[in-house]
């Protein structure tokens, strides 16, 4: 046999030039990666079809998940991932992620169902070796996970995330070690997803809320940015120079759609403080400006503040503006961002 | 024969690496293109030395591309996988029937195909290309571009064949049934009516994985086609760190071969899965005419991916049984791969 000296020179010079470069390759060939199809049915039985968002996780990713946990992501998790949007005739209906992580025998790979606001709506084992795995498969093992968010997965978690907490004692002793490995993965999950994926999810949670005033509702896309100088003048205009308590720069909106593409209102999310607490509040308007549904993330603080933002919903925007308060004025604020409101100076 | 190689490397090197930002569905064809696009550079280099004191040398260098497409409804579509490989192979004994000398290059497609949905599920696909016969454990397992092997290429003759299959995940049950050329790595028709080939399996993500599967048809051996007929199951089962899994098949080839074939390997992970070690026995029973043979050998082989972009592995393969008239001598692979 003759060995081929200028083949082999060539292959190691590429060698070398490429380990000098940093991507985030997969370790396996592509023709491996299999979508969890069997997972979101099961996850998912009224969805009918599902979509893939690809996406990378990257160095920043990485850096934005270790802000938030005490572990982060390893270099393996780099790369280009997939979240899927379960879908029922067209419209999503959730979000499935696959994530794995180092167990005791192997990765333990997970497909999570999470609804438009990252908290966990169902699982699915999709590898694992470790046999206590029925521990969390059904009853309270189960349980203990579901309709969490980030904060309570966190809360189940020893300090450093290595474990879980002491006093927390939803698996049999034996289990423990992969319970804390599934946590571990799910809260790694939420925060890859938010990170990775914040426009999508936005848009798909804005398209979820007006389907239920707007059943025509195809789509939603961004709209322009909703406190810009215009929109600013008019505000200072109307109700002054005070702050109403909205995060302006953390508002977004949506205009929603229809098969047509012709626009059939807004949704709006509006960051709002109120005597330090922060809640994210969500609008759904038609296209007059009549509010369809405001909401809370979460739950209102009290009762008082319901029934203020209640008494919105249905009334014309001018009556809005003139009798329901704070409340109103805040109203007036997003119509105004909108530029479908009109000063309180012109009625 | 470089210009699809070529065209598939340009259209790749015109659209946007890994970080490529999400577009809208309905932009450019561009903007489609690198939605859900991922793709590596992927590039190994094996050695080959074998007790007579012979080395060999297999380079391979191509694009591992994956993209998904969606509809007008946004949901998928299709899968695609396309993997050009330029081969390299010098001394090799026994020569691949790839390269047509013992010092040659050679275009693989290795898996080239798109997987079209027929139910939006996923429970039914159509897929079109060039693929792996869907047979044995091989259909569950990734042993592309790797070391580790299943008897695939010593049944068939090669791995993978142009044609179209139908296929699906159910609740309870993996499958896919195909049509296919019979040629491997280029599509050449020169008679015969091509090959039927279909596994059915329990859900390959169980801790336990059956499956059962056949092949039948005809194969291209040079200027004409051989019959081939197999039937084979297989079995996995994952315990702890540990995968122990089987296959045997049976079948003939012509009208006077009987062939039986038995694999079994154990196999060892560590948590991150960055390293396999893997101990493999393969048994082979010929059966012509009345006149017996067999052939054996293990395969010791270990994976340990270093970092991100390096794997390096190597197996030794010790014959236990020749066959009379012939047979393989020890043996040691090497292989360095760098992903990009």
């Amino acid at each position: 046999m003759r060995r081929h000296s200028h083949f082999r020179l060539a292959m190691a010079l590429m060698g070398f030039v490429l380990l000098s470069s940093f991507g985030a390759p997969e370790p396996q060939a592509l023709c491996a990666l299999r979508d969890p199809v069997r997972q979101i049915a099961r996850l998912f039985p009224d969805a009918d079809a599902y979509e893939s968002l690809v996406g990378t996780v990257g160095q920043e990713t990485r850096q934005g998940v270790a802000k938030r946990l005490p572990f982060t992501l390893h270099f393996d998790e780099l790369g280009r991932h997939t979240l899927y949007v379960a879908k029922k005739q067209e419209r999503p209906v959730g979000l499935v992620h696959v994530r794995s992580e180092a167990g005791r025998w192997g990765l333990v790979e997970i497909a999570w169902a999470l609804d438009m606001d990252l908290r966990v709506i169902g699982y699915e084992f999709q590898r694992c070796r470790d046999r206590s795995k029925s521990a969390l498969t059904k009853g309270t093992g189960r349980e203990a996970i579901l309709h969490k968010g980030f904060q309570d997965l966190m809360g189940l978690m020893s300090d450093d995330g290595g474990a879980l907490a002491q006093k927390v004692n939803f698996v049999p002793k034996s289990a423990r070690p992969l319970a804390a490995t599934v946590l571990r993965s799910g809260l790694k999950t939420i925060a890859v997803t938010e990170s990775v994926w914040p426009d999508e999810i936005a848009a798909f949670r804005a398209l979820s809320l007006a389907l239920r005033y707007h059943p025509e509702a195809r789509e939603a896309v961004p709209y322009r940015e909703l406190f810009d100088e215009k929109s600013l003048g008019k505000i200072k205009e109307s109700i002054g120079s005070e702050s109403t308590g909205i995060h302006r720069a953390g508002s977004i909106a949506h205009a929603i759609l229809d098969a047509k593409g012709k626009r059939r209102g807004w949704v709006v999310e509006t960051p709002w403080e109120l005597d330090g607490d922060s809640t994210l509040i969500r609008w759904c308007f038609d296209l007059n400006g009549v509010v369809r549904s405001v909401g809370p993330r979460g739950g209102w603080k009290s009762e008082e503040l319901r029934a203020a933002f209640a008494s919105l919903v249905g009334a014309e925007p001018a009556h809005s503006f003139d009798c329901c308060g704070a409340s109103g004025v805040l109203v007036l604020e997003v119509l105004l961002g909108l530029g479908i409101g009109q000063p309180l100076s012109s009625h | 024969m470089w210009l699809p190689f070529i065209c598939s490397t340009a259209v790749l090197l015109c659209s946007s690496p890994q970080s490529v930002p999400l577009e809208p569905a309905g932009g450019s064809i561009l903007g489609v293109w690198n939605r859900n696009l991922r793709w590596d550079l992927d590039l190994s280099h094996r050695a080959l030395f074998d007790e007579d004191g012979d080395v060999g040398y297999f380079g391979a260098l191509g694009l591992d591309v994956r993209n998904v497409f969606a509809g007008a409804g946004g949901s998928d579509i299709a899968t695609v996988i396309l993997q050009p490989y330029l081969l390299r192979g010098d001394g090799l004994s026994p020569r691949p029937g790839i390269f047509s000398d013992d010092h040659d290059y050679a275009l693989q497609w290795r898996i080239f195909n798109a997987n079209v949905r027929l139910l939006d599920s996923g429970a039914a696909n159509l897929r079109v290309g060039h693929f792996e016969l869907p047979f044995g454990l091989e259909q569950n397992l990734d042993t592309n571009g790797t070391l580790r092997r299943t008897p695939h290429a010593q049944n068939f003759g090669f791995v993978a064949d142009w044609g179209a299959t139908l296929n699906g995940e159910l609740e309870a049950l993996d499958y896919e049934l195909g049509w296919s050329r019979g040629s491997g790595n280029e599509y050449l028709d020169r008679g015969g009516d091509g090959v039927l080939s279909g596994r059915i399996g329990t859900p390959r993500e169980g801790t336990t994985v059956l499956g059962a599967s056949f092949v039948h048809g005809d194969f291209l051996r040079g200027a004409t086609t051989v019959r081939r007929t197999r039937t084979a199951v297989d079995w996995t089962t994952l315990w702890r760190a540990w995968t122990f899994q089987a296959e045997a098949s049976h079948g003939r080839d012509s009208a006077a071969l009987d062939t039986s074939r038995l694999l079994v390997e154990a196999n060892w992970t560590n948590p991150h899965e960055t390293h396999l070690a893997w101990f493999q026995l393969l048994h082979t029973t010929f059966d012509r005419s009345g006149d017996h043979d067999t052939e054996s050998e293990a395969r010791l082989g270990y994976r340990a991916r270093v970092s991100r972009n390096w794997t390096l592995s190597a197996q030794l393969t010790q014959p236990l049984d020749q066959p009379s008239g012939g047979g393989v001598p020890t043996s040691l692979l090497l292989q360095m791969r760098f992903r990009l």
